[in-house]
């Protein structure tokens, strides 16, 4: 038996599936690629296999995370192997190593991630004020539907790590890069952070796309990779 | 001027970029699931368009879906690509921006293919059908679409009365597929390869015609009586059949079947595996239209089923196996299937799961051993209250046995039995539906008795009205009355108020429209068309169902719903239906309608003599039973068959 970490991409078509159904569509993968995944003990066994931070529909991911017991001790090589011709398009293993038996499990552990967020007729310097400003605030309430259907406010300033400005590709199109916290205190969501910056200079219209980059664990104040030698070894990254 | 759509890789871009992220489940417009096929469009010669009038989640369930998608794509000559009724939300999106409804393979939009096959089953689909042509802009009625393709063809259960769809498709397909459809393509091929030009559509169909099981409306003409009422139909080319008889597979174990099906992103009503055991139910249940369109029973080799069952998973990676059939508990040689399947199944943690159960012991000894966790309830369906009324409508159920299957159920571990009845059965009378609820109450007096946990035993009645189907002994009889099925609803509803039983009904407008459609004759089509355009689609969910306009849409029209739906039809009247032959005959049917009011019961034939329903030597087949029954005992020789 062997616990493996996978980082993999979730791109195109893919970021139209829901977080459920990644999970089912991951436990037929491992079925066809007769990788036979170990169960939980109980009466309703289930595989032992868990995505890290839902990813919002219609997001892309570049870096996404999950985890996984097979019955049988492979090398991540040989496992990448085995599993790479299943994948369907949009979804490629960026990595996979082997977890050290001290690691917490995959879904607490990652506490962080990076969006990137495309906007489109917005110059440079209007997004990088706007992104001052959201810095600067001590509170940043934003109104959000909660489960019982009834809008709350919550404060996502203290889930808010790092908000950064970059030229965009294409004339007038900025990128604006975005480090929070998707842990189990303060979820924050990229839709909440233009929500923040409305009236700072950012809309949600303007909003050509946005992509999921990276998951962190958040430790002692560093960002570091699900797949980084503190969590994993064997560290097994396919070229390409 | 038209804006010109794009379709293909640039529209699937366009509605990823635009419109799916406001749309629910976008992947049901998505496509590219593990499986699709998708051809090389330049190099196919025939291109056909399956069309499922429902939701995606509901049409990918669909055991016939997948076995025409490989029948056709194991073609070199055609390609078949998928398309399925929008939700509404995506219909708003479609309309406002011009956007042509698209086969989920290619993108394309209707028109560019040969054939758009709509599968017909159920009656609360059709306003989606019509709604679905619209999308494509393709013209409602055959006769307004000039251009030679694409065909709008028709095929499915309720193709057995085709008369109220007759003006907007081209040609019906009656009976199963899977040797007609090449025989379809053969001749559209010829045209196709040809380059048929607008003014050959004429010939094309009257081409298809000929082919046994093929029904193209417009060669015939309805006549009514001065009473209005339907008098026969009338031939308008010589060349075309009086009769269109069914198309029927002989041996299933010689035709494709699907072992790399498609598997939906996204979860669908039917998650899991599929093979199908058999075709056909010989119970000879008497308001059930699947008992006589599928006859007679023709069971697959068991080994044949395991070695597809294993590549289906090897293929899709489920993680359960369901043995698909009207009655799998039937199936002669269903115990040994299921352990193998489950002893193969075991070490990779798939489940085997039996959509049907009979009411006995030894279905819930199946249920048993394919179910190692109960978590789910157990459904029976005795159909009727009374021992009386059973037999009226040939259902042999005796109450003994279902309450043995009940005490081993709860014995076994369940804790929650549904049970299944219709009302408004011919000759129902009070003291039956006094009968369903004692049946509930004995039902649960076993649980709190048997039950390990007797507080949590739950039992629900469900109750649906019967709708009289073509060609069943029940044909002519009526439906009861909308304020009648209320009325008796709300009676059993009083019997049954228990903490631990449950009553769910169904909705009796949709069973009256139902009934109205089974029935309906060509006239019907103007009701339905005017239904469409007030805004019916999707009559089939409760959401979208609105009765209000469906009532407006038959006061439009000036026809009678009551007068289809609730009327004894002689049995000397000639029916809508009549040219279509499922191979029972007529003459059966009436004896069987005869014989049930006389409350007579006719055994299962698998087990007994012929009982002369005329199939076999109508149709050139035979029962086929893979264990004991008919000639493999020797006691009952196959081939001798009862005049019909
Ligand atoms: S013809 Fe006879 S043997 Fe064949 S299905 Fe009908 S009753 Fe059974």
């Amino acid at each position: 038996m062997a616990r493996y970490r996978l980082e993999f991409t979730k791109k195109g078509s893919l970021r139209f599936i829901s977080h459920l159904d990644l999970q089912r569509l991951l436990e037929r993968l491992f079925r066809r690629a007769g990788l036979p995944l170990t169960f939980s003990a109980g009466f309703n066994p289930r595989p032992r296999l868990s995505l890290a931070a839902p990813l919002p529909l219609g997001i892309e991911g570049l870096r996404e995370c999950g985890e996984f017991e097979l019955e049988e001790n492979l090398s991540p090589r040989e496992v990448v192997g085995r599993i790479a011709p299943f994948c369907p398009p949009g979804m490629e293993v960026k990595g996979l190593g082997v977890v050290r038996p001290e690691a917490e499990p995959v879904m607490a552990a990652v506490n962080t991630a990076a969006y990137v967020l495309y906007l489109r007729d917005t110059g440079q310097d209007t997004a990088a004020n706007a992104a001052i400003q959201l810095m600067q605030k001590e509170q940043l309430p934003v109104r959000r539907k909660g489960k019982d259907g009834k809008e709350k406010e919550v404060d996502i300033r203290p889930g808010l790590y790092k908000v950064e400005v970059k030229k965009g590709e294409m004339e007038r199109e900025t990128e604006l890069f975005l480090l929070v916290d998707v842990g189990k205190n303060v979820t924050v969501r990229p839709e909440d952070v233009v929500q923040a910056g409305t009236g700072m200079g950012l809309e949600a219209e303007k909003v050509k796309k946005i992509v999921r980059s990276a998951l962190y664990v958040k430790e002692n104040g560093d960002f570091l990779s699900p797949l980084d030698s503190k969590f994993c070894q064997e560290v097994y990254r396919p070229e390409k | 001027m038209e804006k010109q759509m794009p379709f293909g890789e640039k529209l699937r871009q366009y509605l990823e970029e635009n419109i799916l992220l406001h749309v629910t489940k976008p992947a049901r417009y998505l496509g590219g699931e593990l499986n699709a096929i998708r051809k090389d469009w330049e190099r196919v010669p025939v291109k056909i368009a399956f069309a499922f009038p429902d939701v995606y989640e509901v049409g990918m369930s669909h055991l016939g879906l997948a076995i025409l998608y490989e029948v056709v794509n194991s073609r070199p000559d055609a390609l078949m690509e998928r398309v399925f009724a929008p939700w509404p939300d995506m219909e708003v999106r479609l309309r406002a921006e011009g956007i042509p409804l698209y086969s989920l393979e290619s993108f394309r939009p209707l028109n560019h293919f040969h054939m758009v096959a709509f599968t017909l089953q159920y009656e609360m689909n059709y306003t989606n059908l019509l709604n679905m042509l619209d999308l494509a802009g393709l013209p409602l009625r055959s006769r307004d679409r000039k251009a030679v393709f694409p065909l709008v063809a028709a095929g499915g259960p309720c193709a057995f009365n085709p008369e109220p769809l007759a003006d907007f498709i081209d040609f019906f397909v009656i009976g199963e597929g899977e040797e007609v459809l090449p025989e379809i393509i053969a001749v559209v091929k010829k045209y196709v390869e040809s380059g048929a030009e607008e003014g050959e559509k004429e010939a094309l169909l009257l081409e298809l015609a000929g082919i046994t099981g093929v029904y193209v409306p417009r060669f015939y003409r309805p006549i009514y009586t001065a009473d209005g009422d339907f008098g026969g139909l009338e031939k308008l080319r010589p060349e075309v059949p009086v009769v269109i008889e069914r198309r029927v597979i002989k041996d299933l174990d010689r035709v494709p079947f699907p072992r790399r099906p498609i598997v939906p992103y996204i979860g669908v009503v039917h998650d899991r595996a599929m093979v199908e055991v058999m075709r056909g139910c010989l119970r000879g249940c008497r308001f059930c239209q699947a008992g006589i369109i599928y006859r007679p029973v023709r069971e697959k080799d068991p080994d044949t089923l395991f070695a597809q069952g294993k590549e289906v998973l090897a293929a899709t990676g489920h993680d359960e196996i369901s043995l698909v059939s009207l009655s799998t508990a039937d199936y002669t040689r269903v115990q040994e299937l299921v352990e193998k399947l489950l002893a193969e199944g075991e070490k990779k943690h798939v489940n085997v799961s039996l959509p049907s159960l009979r009411a006995d012991a030894f279905s819930v000894d199946l249920a048993q051993k394919v179910q190692k966790v109960r978590r789910s309830s157990l459904t029976f369906a005795p159909e009727a209250g009374t021992q009386r009324l059973r037999d009226v409508i040939n259902k042999q159920v005796r109450e003994e046995d279902l309450l043995a299957a009940v005490e081993a159920a709860f014995q076994a571990g369940w804790t929650a039995i549904k049970l299944y009845f219709m009302i408004g059965l011919p000759t129902e009378g009070e003291e039956d539906l006094d009968g369903i609820a004692d049946l509930a109450y004995k039902v649960l007096r076993i649980g709190q008795e048997k039950a390990p946990q007797p507080r949590r035993v739950r039992v629900t009645v469900s109750t649906s009205t019967f709708v009289p189907k073509p060609h069943t002994p029940f044909q002519w009889e009526p439906m009861i009355p909308l304020p009648e099925i209320r009325r008796r609803q709300e009676y059993l509803k009083r019997k049954l108020r228990h903490r631990q039983i449950e009553y769910k009904w169904h909705r009796g407008e949709t069973s009256f429209l139902e009934a109205v459609f089974a029935r309906a004759d060509r006239r019907l089509g103007d009701v339905l068309e005017t239904a469409w355009r007030l805004g019916c689609r999707f009559d089939g969910w409760e959401e979208h169902f609105r009765y209000d306009l469906w009532q407006e849409a038959f006061r439009r029209t000036g026809v009678d719903a009551e007068y289809y739906a609730c009327r004894r039809i002689p049995l000397e009247s000639p029916l809508p239906w009549d040219h279509i032959s499922p191979g029972v005959s007529k003459k059966f049917l009436i004896a069987e309608n005869r014989r049930a009011w006389e409350g007579i019961t006719t055994p299962d034939c698998r087990f007994t003599a012929c009982t002369g329903c005329g199939v076999c030597p109508a149709l050139g087949v035979e029962v086929v039973l893979q264990g004991e029954g008919r000639g493999r005992d020797g006691a009952l020789p196959v081939g001798v068959h009862q005049e019909g």
